[in-house]
């Protein structure tokens, strides 16, 4: 496992990543790319999720499931540094015919699931931790949904079931950047009490800083590492666009593009983050 | 006889589950005796997922996903139209091992409502890639429909209805994977159907018979994918086709064999029956609605012979 300077500069490359990648295709979702890119930076360096680029349908791999599809920009900086598809796709981005589309798809290396369409992702994985729990498999799934995302009602479908069947191998975690794409999420619809509500149904439910990269790994392995009980929500709480100080919590930035000056601040930020951490 | 087509697909689901270790069932709540008996029997890989249609596919996508071979049992209304975006993308996208059951084709709980009314489903699944239909007219074919589908290793469908029928088939003669049997021979005509309906076409080409007229049935119990060219060598050199369907008229048996005929280049006269465009409100029983939208054996003799 790295150290944590690593850590907090590998979360700003990923982010710096996203942004050239966002600019390469002339779109993207970068904000919501951006509170989750810590969470990935504990998954995917942190030692928590299980895996072999070089072979990405390893059957012991752990399932990573990103639910809020469009906040793939940080998913596909990650796998692509990981080794699980050349760099260079990244500069291909939602280009004519390329590999990696503005939501991700099966056809590439290391997505487990077609996602995008919000209020997927819990009931694949609750399929899968059934299917993993019957073949007494040791891997575990992890899938990570948005907040806004939690206004779908096949959410808590999937959160009932994975809640009666007892699915201890499940780790679902919610990127609580408290905004949709117009709006704060409790200014349409309460989400609140998030934990409790997940509670309710069955689930072992914690609420932590979603920022916390060593916190978060702390807390990832110790629901990863449990061989009974409950499924495990993590309510991570994130803000917005972090790391880039003008896209933070703003209604305005969900799948804006920054033009100009912005890109060049944006960069700048990213950049002395990352020399700052070297 | 009459044979049951409950019986036939549970028979064959639990013959399947016995031969595949990594066969599961999925329900959203729904009973039948025949999934009693694999529930009894295999209790452990036979789930109530309750009733939430739309996790019930994700959740079949994702035991796919994981290796499983998953078949879905309900009420066809609900297993298609409700949870159409988690078929596509949780099951079809993926090109995944699910086979979901469903039970009560076009009218057979149309008494219940519109809510209960399978009509518009082949339409709506024809459309997504990677899917298998099938459509049996009885419980032989609904047998092997069932072992075709979880053979194939790729999204089916198997619509089920619910009447007692003898059997149209001898299985052991019978060609299943060919998708269509040609039920009755004939030189002027042909009626293409499906499902059930097809014995009202079988009964009809009989009656046209007594007449002299030469009526041949088509029942075309897989709707997807269809050999094309297969079924316009049958329908070339005839003088007119019906098309006979418990659904809506656009997307089943009527479109696909006015499609076939367009890419074959055949100009035959061509008349469609089906239920129409819209709903039926009020208790539609199967031989009310044959009547009031024209589906009944003396609709179908009619309609061959203002053709001919």
């Amino acid at each position: 496992m790295h150290n944590i300077g690593f850590l907090t500069r590998k979360a700003a490359e990923l982010r710096l990543a996203a942004l050239e990648t966002a600019l390469c295709g002339k779109k993207g979702h970068i904000p919501p790319a951006y509170s989750w890119a810590d969470v990935a930076t504990a998954l995917f360096y942190g030692g928590v999720l299980r895996l072999r680029p070089e072979e990405p349908r390893w059957e012991g791999r752990d399932r990573f499931i990103l639910s809020k599809g469009h906040a793939c920009l940080t998913l596909y900086a990650a796998l692509a540094d990981r080794g699980f598809f050349p760099p260079e796709e990244l500069s291909r981005f939602a280009g004519a015919g390329s590999l990696l589309p503005g939501h991700p798809d099966t056809e590439i290396p290391g997505i487990e699931a077609c996602s995008g369409s919000l209020g997927h992702g819990l009931g694949l994985g609750t399929g899968m931790a059934l299917a993993g729990r019957l073949d007494k498999a040791p891997w575990r799934v992890f899938v990570v949904l948005g907040d806004g995302e939690c206004n779908e009602g096949s959410i808590w479908e999937a959160a009932m079931l994975a809640g009666h069947q007892k699915l201890h191998n499940l780790v679902a975690i919610v990127d609580r950047n408290r905004l949709g794409a117009t709006d704060f999420t409790d200014n349409y619809l309460t989400l609140e009490p998030l934990s409790e509500r997940f509670r309710a149904f069955g689930w072992e439910a914690v609420d932590t800083d979603g920022h916390d990269i060593s916190g978060l790994i702390e807390t990832l392995t110790r629901a990863r590492d449990r061989e009974q009980g409950k499924p495990f929500a993590i309510i991570a709480h994130t803000t917005k666009g972090k790391g880039v100080p003008f896209m933070e919590n703003s209604p305005l930035w969900h799948h804006r593009m920054p033009k100009g000056d912005e890109i060049t601040t944006a960069r700048e930020i990213l950049r002395a983050r990352i020399a700052e951490l070297a | 006889m009459g044979l049951d087509f409950r019986d036939a697909v549970f028979n064959s689901v639990i013959e399947v589950m016995r031969a595949d270790p990594a066969a599961v069932i999925l329900t959203n709540d729904m009973g039948a005796m025949g999934l009693d008996a694999i529930r009894a029997e295999m209790p452990e890989r036979a789930f109530n997922v309750g009733i939430a249609e739309q996790n019930m596919m994700s959740v079949a996508g994702g035991m796919a996903l994981a290796g499983k071979r998953v078949f879905v049992y309900g009420i066809i209304a609900h297993v298609t139209a409700r949870c159409f975006e988690q078929v596509k993308l949780d099951i079809c996208v993926p090109n995944l091992p699910v086979t979901i059951i469903g039970v009560g084709a076009g009218l057979a709980y149309g008494v219940d409502g519109p809510t209960h009314h399978g009509t518009e489903d082949i339409a709506i699944l024809r459309s997504l890639g990677n899917m298998h239909i099938y459509n049996p007219a009885d419980a032989t074919t609904a047998f092997a429909a069932v072992k075709l589908a979880h053979g194939a290793r790729r999204p089916g469908y198997v619509r089920m209805d619910k009447e007692v029928l003898p059997a149209l088939y001898d299985a052991a003669s019978m060609d299943f994977s060919a998708g269509l049997g040609m039920v009755a021979e004939g030189t002027d005509a042909v009626i293409v159907s499906t499902g059930v309906q097809t014995w009202t076409a079988k009964a009809a080409a009989e009656a046209l018979a007594k007449d002299g007229l030469s009526v041949g049935v088509i029942d075309l119990f897989r709707l997807k994918p269809v050999d094309g060219g297969r079924l316009a060598a049958l329908l070339s050199g005839k003088r007119a086709v019906v098309t006979l369907e418990e659904a809506v008229s656009s997307g089943g048996v009527g479109t696909i064999v006015a499609e076939t005929m367009a890419d074959h280049g055949l100009g035959i006269r061509l008349k469609r029956l089906s239920l129409g465009d819209g709903f039926l409100l009020g208790s539609a029983s199967r031989e009310w609605a044959a009547g009031h939208c024209g589906l009944s054996q003396g609709h179908v003799e009619q309609a061959i012979r203002d053709l001919l």
